[in-house]
């Protein structure tokens, strides 16, 4: 996959996934931040011109790894967990929710994927009921999955 | 319109000569040369003068939205070439630390670098450029356009084995002259994005007020009614002369239009 920036968060530019991804890419520039929010929140921005030449933020997610859905957002479980270790996809479908959901089109990959695995864990673990967990809730799991 | 923000005159001189602007006489704040689409603001030097530069120029021409705004000057850096251009894609405040990132369509195929801008100049030379405006320019250029549209272009003045001297205004002429040919396709790429993007619909409000004129509406139905011609017009830019019936009500139109646009 080929991109222009990378955006690295200055805190993740040692570890280990962060090495691994940054392999699986070809990019120019290398751009670090403090947070990702401070270049996906800020609000005047254009998704759609964006859209022409989206980057990759690598970021660490800090915590709500795993949250709860709304109580009638279920396929037959009682209750149902969501995660988004991703933000936003690489294609631009018309129909879908994303095209709009954020502000920036950059795709946002929080490399700390192993908090989400214990998170997951931990949910599991704390009851025999069974429940479903939705994952990639703001992202395409699948597309980026390369990476 | 495309705005530039040039700290000195030395730097301003070559952009002014290249795109022919003329000076506008009757502002003493600062010194605006304009032509029909480009205007040239030399702010001086440091981000404060920078962001009223923007501000100014902003109130100057009319406060319209999402132009194109950019800061163009020359800077420092460890060990790039003196005369070489760079782009600007983080910029950071050596004193509040806040940081700012410009976007680049593909097309902006020159190198990139950080630019620290500093309160007082900075012989410190790193990896990052040394500058003492983008960061006010970017900020204040920020609350007037979007961010696809404001970017910092710098030309290396110094490096740590060389410097030009910056009272050479023949120097400085040689070297910015140079690069205006990739200055000015680079900002031609900029308005070609926004032509694509925000392309102005001429006239839409004096339409819009004509019909206000001959028509009652409530508040209401005239934020509706705005809403749904412009939606008209970015289809239609001229309006069908039977679409507005000035002898039926605002209620009337307003459906008859949303009819029209099957909306």
């Amino acid at each position: 996959m080929n991109f222009d920036n990378i955006y690295l968060e200055e805190e993740i530019t040692e570890l280990t996934e962060t090495k691994r991804i940054l392999n699986n890419i070809n990019y120019q520039n290398i751009v670090t931040c403090k947070n990702y929010k401070e270049i996906f929140n800020p609000k005047n921005q254009n998704f759609r011109i964006q859209k022409l030449n989206p980057s990759i933020i690598l970021a660490k997610k800090k915590n709500n790894f795993v949250l709860e859905t709304p109580k009638n957002f279920t396929i037959g479980y009682k209750k149902n967990f969501y995660f988004s270790h991703m933000f936003n996809c690489i294609f631009d479908c018309k129909y879908c929710f994303l095209q709009g959901m954020f502000n920036s089109p950059n795709f946002v990959i929080f490399v700390n994927y192993y908090d989400f695995i214990q998170e997951i864990k931990m949910i599991a673990n704390s009851t025999n009921e069974k429940f479903c967990f939705f994952s990639g809730y703001d992202c395409d799991s699948l597309a980026l999955q390369v990476l | 319109m495309i705005h530039f923000i040039v700290a000195t005159n030395f730097e301003a001189r070559p952009l002014i000569d290249f795109f022919k602007l003329k000076k506008k006489i009757h502002i003493e704040e600062f010194q605006i040369f304009n032509n029909e689409e480009i205007s040239l603001t030399v702010s001086g030097i440091g981000k404060i003068f920078s962001a009223l530069a923007v501000a100014h120029t902003y109130f100057q021409f009319g406060k319209k939205k999402n132009q194109i705004w950019i800061n163009f000057g020359l800077a420092g850096h460890k060990n790039l070439k003196i005369g070489k251009l760079v782009l600007v894609n983080k910029i950071i405040d050596s004193n509040s630390n806040f940081t700012f990132f410009p976007f680049f369509h593909k097309k902006f195929n020159f190198e990139k670098k950080n630019c620290t801008t500093y309160d007082r100049p900075d012989t410190n030379y790193n990896d990052s450029l040394s500058d003492m405006e983008a960061s006010g320019f970017f900020g204040a250029a920020s609350k007037h356009s979007t961010t696809e549209f404001i970017h910092s272009f710098k030309i290396i003045s110094d490096n740590q084995n060389e410097s030009i001297n910056f009272r050479d205004e023949k120097k400085i002429y040689r070297i910015i002259s140079k690069q205006m040919k990739n200055i000015n396709s680079l900002v031609k790429e900029v308005n070609l994005l926004k032509k694509k993007y925000f392309s102005e619909i001429p006239h839409i409000d004096q339409e819009i007020s004509k019909i206000f004129e001959k028509v009652n509406f409530t508040f209401s139905e005239k934020e509706q009614f705005k809403k749904i011609f412009r939606l008209h017009l970015l289809e239609n830019p001229k309006l069908e002369s039977n679409l507005i019936d000035f002898s039926c009500d605002a209620k009337t139109n307003i459906k008859k239009l949303r009819q029209y646009l099957k909306i």
